[in-house]
């Protein structure tokens, strides 16, 4: 332990006391190299424990400074961090046995997972088993924000806390900014359609105190005039006054329901476009951001990033945005009104608005998560649908009919009785919400219509009084359902703005290099590579790969075969160590030209929704017909194409449904053909198909290969007879490197796969005959 | 298992050649006997198994068959990580003694807490602090998006994840006291 540098970046801070405790105690070390904190104590309880790690052994000690162990490293023979079950154990091999040395929750599984590979590694280093000392490159999983310090999701998150509920209202109104026009102009209309309303209820005023007093005396009628003389004999101003309260109040109507579909046409062609801008940025930053962005999370919640949270921030702006502004003004508008007519009469009316406001909140919330339970268990009882339609045969095979109707029985019977818990506290509490909101219009019913009788006040404004207050409590009553209304939208608008947030796979600070042609020569040199950093997949690969060859990766399954595909095509980027592509480092190549060169064929092909040419030429659209032909017939695929009644215009259906799987892996060795990559990847190309079709596909696979570097994964061994060398990989490490000859003669571990399956073989041929 | 047993049985010739392979036939499953082994700890405190008549193993793997429905039964007993020795199905037979090391070594190895008492589930940005009271101590910890790490097992089952990649068991919300289910039942 003596060579590598001190680690900086240290793990956790022993306390002093702890420290000093050991200090006292009579154990032999110089020097703490370091010390990291568990949260769990060996008695499987949570609490602490400190692992230690001297210049000459590694100590744990329980949070009071008790030593556990202490063991020496001459006597440890490896080390490693055990994965159980929602836990982890350090666990020393030493040459007196097995020792479960510390447990440690998940929390803390990065750094342990890290300590077992460095000393790992600095064992082996000691042992000359290794020709560098490690290096100490602990990095933290975690990310904090940088200015809260608040716990992140992932490097690419931004912070919750800083990304303010306004500030995302702001940047909605960022996008509203090209049409500014219309915005104003919705505004005005919100406003002026709001004044109007105030309008209809003052006439109603006049209408009562002014006008509908009048006793008009029928005068009788002359029969020596005529019937219009009549008419006019009996009209009095008052008539005149009441035609024209009506005519303002028809007016008022007219104007106002003009003014409604100016409104809703407004708003409806600013929140389609404010929401399409909105959606079409989050889906163009996505087709930029690093594969590991999608590791995290699940294809589910991508498309529903795109598609749910857009439409219901969509709907939001539609609806909402106007209902709400309206509301608002209404409100404010009325209170004004209510005041200037009365203040007296509009400072009662204020008493059950704390009543209406916690009440609706409280009812709302509860009637929410209770429509939200019952739907959950109705999609539970679709996925039971689903289940067993899909599987209809299956469940006819085994006669297990009457089981999965039990099965939906039991389902439906839950859905039955949570939708009908909801409706029930609905249909309970619904009425006496109501009766709360019309409290206040009785409250102005008997201090009114007190005042009226003592002769302080109109009937008309008592009246209008009331109108205006009916006017006044509706907002009111919608205002909790809003609010969260609101606050789900921006719920929706924050997880939009956080994928545009996120970090781009490759930022291009003008470093990138680019190249355009690349010669296809790939150098692995000590990589390293995990999924999460402390679980590594692939450690300390190395192999120099010529431009042209063609490389077999051998290995059983889960050795790290894929992954080392994944990290050539850059989906990943190494650890530690490095990987050269024609000797630059992948990280400074420009990502456009790398992946311009790269060509992919995997075992279930994926292909688009459209013609066969389109899905040859998926990579160049503007590949002429020719060359289409040329591909798909290189790739033994012509043939089969021809016989098709569209031809190269069949469509190929959902995940080229309508195609076996024969035909759509020649489709996409068409693909990969016409796309001419430098490098090309061959990932179990033939393991889905019969012999027949196999024979068919290495034909075209070996035409792909010519003068290209190419990867290729294959479990059938006999695949890869055209490979220059095999590269064998064995639990993340490159074990053998050689041609099959080569290794053949070593009689290691390639040897021992190739005899296993030529037994498997053997025995599937004896079978066959047994068969026939 | 039993299928291919009989199938065997049909095929004779099948049997001549499996008995000339090896003794330790990976066809069938060994089931082992309770009052034939015997668990020990060594000085260094690795569980140690011993089968009489057989050998000692110096280091066992403990791990349940079914976790989640039956934890105190079927217990597979492997040498390593990837060789079984063979199943335990009623540890319950075992010597005390030997059952306490099993009960250690499965503790150790299924850390899963059990959530017995819920004091506060406290949002904050979409991240929920659920305070809690485990059978290994009282516990904080970070949630992200209830919806997707709360998962539910028929019949009132839930398992809670952490942002750390800790999970935790509820075995029945149903008798989880009031106070406690209060705190979650709007995220059920």
């Amino acid at each position: 332990m003596s060579t590598a540098e001190t680690p900086t970046g240290a793990l956790d801070t022993l306390p002093k006391s702890i420290e000093d405790t050991l200090n006292t105690l009579e154990i032999e070390f110089n020097e703490i190299r370091f010390a990291v904190r568990s949260d769990v104590i060996s008695s499987g309880t949570f609490g602490e424990e400190w692992f230690i790690l001297t210049d000459v052994a590694i100590i744990t000690v329980t949070g009071s400074g008790e030593v556990l162990h202490y063991i020496p490293y001459k006597s440890v023979l490896a080390i490693r961090a055990e994965i159980v079950v929602d836990a982890g154990l350090l666990v020393l091999e030493t040459e007196e046995g097995t020792v479960d040395l510390i447990r440690y929750s998940n929390s803390c599984a990065p750094k342990f997972g890290f300590v077992a590979r460095y000393i790992g590694d600095e064992i082996d280093y000691l042992k000359g088993n290794r020709d560098e000392p490690p290096i100490w490159d602990y990095k933290i999983e975690e990310h904090h924000c940088k200015s809260c310090g608040l716990l992140l999701a992932d490097e690419y998150s931004p912070c919750p806390a800083c990304t303010k509920k306004h500030k995302i209202m702001l940047r909605i109104i960022n996008y509203v900014k090209p049409y500014r026009g219309r915005a104003l102009l919705f505004m005005g209309l919100i406003i002026s359609g709001t004044l109007i309303n105030l309008i209809p209820p003052y006439f109603t005023k006049i209408l009562i105190d002014d006008i509908l007093q009048f006793n008009i005396t029928t005068p009788v009628p002359d029969e020596q005039t005529t019937w219009l003389g009549n008419i006019f004999r009996g009209f009095q101003p008052v008539l005149l006054a009441l035609s024209i309260a009506v005519g303002v109040l028809l007016t008022v109507q007219l104007i106002s329901v003009v003014l409604n579909i100016f409104q809703s046409r407004v708003s409806a062609w600013l929140s389609f476009r404010i929401s399409a801008s909105i959606r079409a940025h989050v889906y163009e930053h996505l087709h930029n951001l690093s594969i590991r962005f999608f590791d995290k999370r699940t294809t589910g919640t991508v498309i529903s990033h795109i598609t749910e949270d857009s439409e219901r921030l969509q709907h939001f702006l539609l609806d909402g945005m106007s209902f709400l502004s309206t509301q608002v003004f209404m409100l404010f508008g009325i209170g004004t009104v209510l005041f200037l007519m009365n203040w007296q009469l509009a400072f009662l009316i204020l008493i059950p608005i704390p009543l209406i406001i916690l009440g609706g909140g409280w009812f709302y919330r509860t009637v929410r998560s209770l429509f939200h339970r019952a739907w959950r268990r109705r999609s539970k009882l679709f996925d039971v649908v689903n289940d067993s339609v899909s599987g209809i045969r299956v469940v006819r095979a085994f006669g297990q009919q009457t089981s999965e109707v039990n099965r939906f029985d039991d389902a439906n019977t839950d859905a039955r009785d949570y939708e009908t818990h909801a409706e029930l506290i609905w249909a309970t509490y619904y009425p006496p919400l109501m009766f709360a909101v019309s409290l206040g219009s009785l409250i102005v019913w008997y201090y009114g219509g007190f005042n009226v009788i003592g002769g302080g006040m109109t009937l008309g404004t008592l009246m209008t009084f009331l109108i205006y207050l009916n006017m006044f409590y509706s907002p009111l009553r919608y205002i909790s359902p809003l609010i969260n209304w609101a606050s789900r939208s921006m719920t929706a608008a924050e997880r939009l703005f956080e994928v545009i947030d996120s970090q781009p796979e490759q930022s291009d600070n003008g470093n990138l290099k680019a190249i355009p042609n690349i010669s296809g020569e790939v150098r692995f040199h000590n990589m390293t590579f995990g999924y999460d950093s402390h679980k590594p997949v692939l450690r300390d690969i190395n192999l120099h790969v010529q431009p042209g060859e063609m490389i077999g990766l051998v290995g059983h399954s889960g050795a790290g075969k894929s992954t080392l595909i994944n990290l050539i095509c850059r989906f990943y980027t190494p650890d530690s160590g490095q990987l050269q592509i024609d000797g630059e480092d992948i990280n400074q190549i420009d990502l456009k030209d790398l992946r311009r060169q790269i060509g992919v064929v995997l075992q279930d092909p994926y292909l688009f929704t459209g013609t066969i040419a389109e899905n040859i030429a998926y990579a160049h659209p503007d590949a002429t017909m020719e060359d289409i032909i040329t591909a798909a017939k290189a790739a033994n695929a012509h043939d089969f194409i021809v016989k098709f009644p569209d031809g190269y215009d069949t469509e190929v259906g959902e995940r080229g449904g309508s195609l076996s799987g024969g035909e759509r892996q020649r489709i996409s060795i068409a693909r990969a053909i016409l796309h001419n990559p430098r490098i090309l990847i061959l990932d179990e190309a033939t393991s889905s198909v019969d012999v027949e079709t196999e024979k068919e596909i290495q034909q075209a696979i070996d035409r792909l290969v010519q003068n290209r570097t190419t990867f290729a994964i294959a479990h059938r061994l006999s695949t890869l007879r055209n490979a220059d060398r095999l590269f064998v990989i064995e639990k993340g490490k490159g074990v053998e490197c050689g041609s099959h000859e080569e290794l053949m003669d070593k009689k290691g571990i390639y040897f021992k796969l190739v005899e296993t399956q030529r037994e498997a073989a053997n025995i599937r041929a004896e079978t066959q005959v047994v068969e026939r | 298992m039993q299928n291919k047993d009989n199938t065997d049985a049909q095929i004779p010739e099948e049997q001549t050649i499996e008995s000339k392979t090896s003794e330790t036939d990976n066809s069938k499953q060994r089931f082992l006997n309770a009052s034939d082994l015997t668990f020990t700890r060594s000085p260094a405190g690795t569980a140690r198994l011993m089968i009489k008549d057989e050998v000692c193993h110096l280091r066992v793997v403990v791990r349940r068959l079914m976790p989640l429905s039956n934890p105190e039964q079927y217990i597979s007993l492997a040498a390593d990580e990837d060789t079984e020795i063979g199943v335990l199905v009623n540890p319950s037979e075992l010597t005390k003694d030997s059952l306490k090391i099993l009960n250690e070594e499965l503790d150790k190895r299924y850390f899963t807490p059990t959530i017995q008492k819920i004091y506060q589930v406290k949002e904050q940005f979409g991240v929920h602090e659920w305070n809690v009271k485990t059978e290994r101590g009282r516990v904080t910890f970070m949630v992200r998006g209830l919806n997707q790490n709360i998962k539910q097992a028929p019949p009132a089952r839930l398992f809670v994840s952490d942002v750390r990649g800790n999970r935790y068991d509820i075995p029945d919300y149903r008798k989880l006291d009031a106070k406690s289910f209060h705190q979650i039942k709007r995220h059920l």
